[in-house]
């Protein structure tokens, strides 16, 4: 590159500028959302306040940023063999709580995307509930998917 | 001025980066479906004919103890849990029972894992079938005044996954 050999120094300018003024974020999938055994028939809801079998993301950011926090969701939870099962959340499925002393957790819907500011600290918490409907004729089995946390600080 | 172009573009391209960041993470989303279970009262405890002021035990490995039939989801961990009467009863009448005896097992005979049946859950395995035999025994202590007749109770087992 002979335009880098000309302009080291812009180079080294261009880079250390990136790096300072790009924002740091980190998204840490804690614990999954797990529903345990369920019986064909018979609905099996999670609430995102369940200490054990809610979901939850860690999330590290900087105390002031503004974050826009997204779910992707499936809509179906799949057996090995290939059977599947719905699952759906609403409106109140989740929440957005920070890791500060007397934090106010916030619920939201985990289908809509979420702005919020961290005003008192720059790691939150995210957890995720929800509700699996297995049919009257549900195959036994373990059924899984995966749930996505998407945040951008901006 | 290629080169000049060339680092406008790359400037332009760290600018574009600069103060905007995002970042991923996935969980799982779990569930398993379990045949539902079944318990069914299979056999009584009964102790027959006992007699005032002798106690009277049947083991939990004796054929004439009681016995719970449970079906569920093939080699699968359950929890037992027990609802034990303290006293058989005839009108106003007590006769007390205790130092319960429990024994399960895959197959329907009394010799496979002892316990102490009681209101905690008690850890038990399903066959490969989904089946699970469970065998209860007891002591009942009539007094030397026990009043004569008919005594009954009830035991109620729970099973869940």
């Amino acid at each position: 590159m002979p335009w880098a050999r000309r302009f080291p120094f812009l180079v080294l300018f261009l880079t250390c500028t990136a790096g300072s003024l790009r924002a740091q974020v980190g998204v840490v999938g804690v614990r999954d959302l797990a529903f345990g055994n369920v019986i064909p028939g018979i609905q099996t809801i999670v609430s995102p306040s369940d200490p054990v079998r809610s979901g939850m993301w860690e999330v590290s950011a900087q105390q002031g940023d503004r974050v826009r926090v997204r779910l992707t969701l499936p809509a179906r939870l799949t057996a090995p063999g290939g059977s599947q099962m719905p699952v759906t959340f609403g409106n109140n499925d989740a929440i957005a709580v920070s890791d500060a002393p007397g934090a106010t957790p916030v619920t939201f819907n985990p289908r809509a995307s979420q702005n919020f500011r961290l005003v008192t600290s720059g790691r939150f918490f995210i957890f995720l509930g929800g509700r699996v409907t297995p049919a009257g004729t549900q195959a036994p089995g373990a059924y899984t998917a995966t749930a996505l946390l998407t945040v951008t600080v901006f | 001025m290629r080169s000049m172009k060339t680092v406008s573009a790359l400037l332009a391209g760290f600018l574009s980066l600069a103060g905007t960041a995002n970042a991923q993470g996935t969980i799982n989303v779990t569930a398993t479906v379990q045949v539902p279970i079944t318990v069914t009262g299979a056999q009584d405890l009964n102790f027959g004919n006992v007699i005032q002021g002798v106690p009277s035990t049947i083991d939990a490995t004796n054929a004439a103890a009681g016995r719970f039939d449970v079906t569920g989801s093939p080699s699968t961990g359950v929890n037992m849990s027990f609802t034990l009467p303290a006293n058989l009863t005839n009108g106003g009448n007590n006769l007390p029972i205790g130092s319960w005896t429990g024994n399960w097992n895959t197959t329907a005979t009394p010799t496979g894992t002892g316990f102490t049946p009681s209101g905690g859950n008690t850890a038990a395995t399903t066959s490969a079938g989904g089946n699970l035999f469970v065998f209860i025994g007891a002591t009942v202590s009539p007094g030397a005044a026990q009043a004569l007749g008919a005594y009954t109770g009830t035991v109620t087992l729970t099973v869940i996954y």
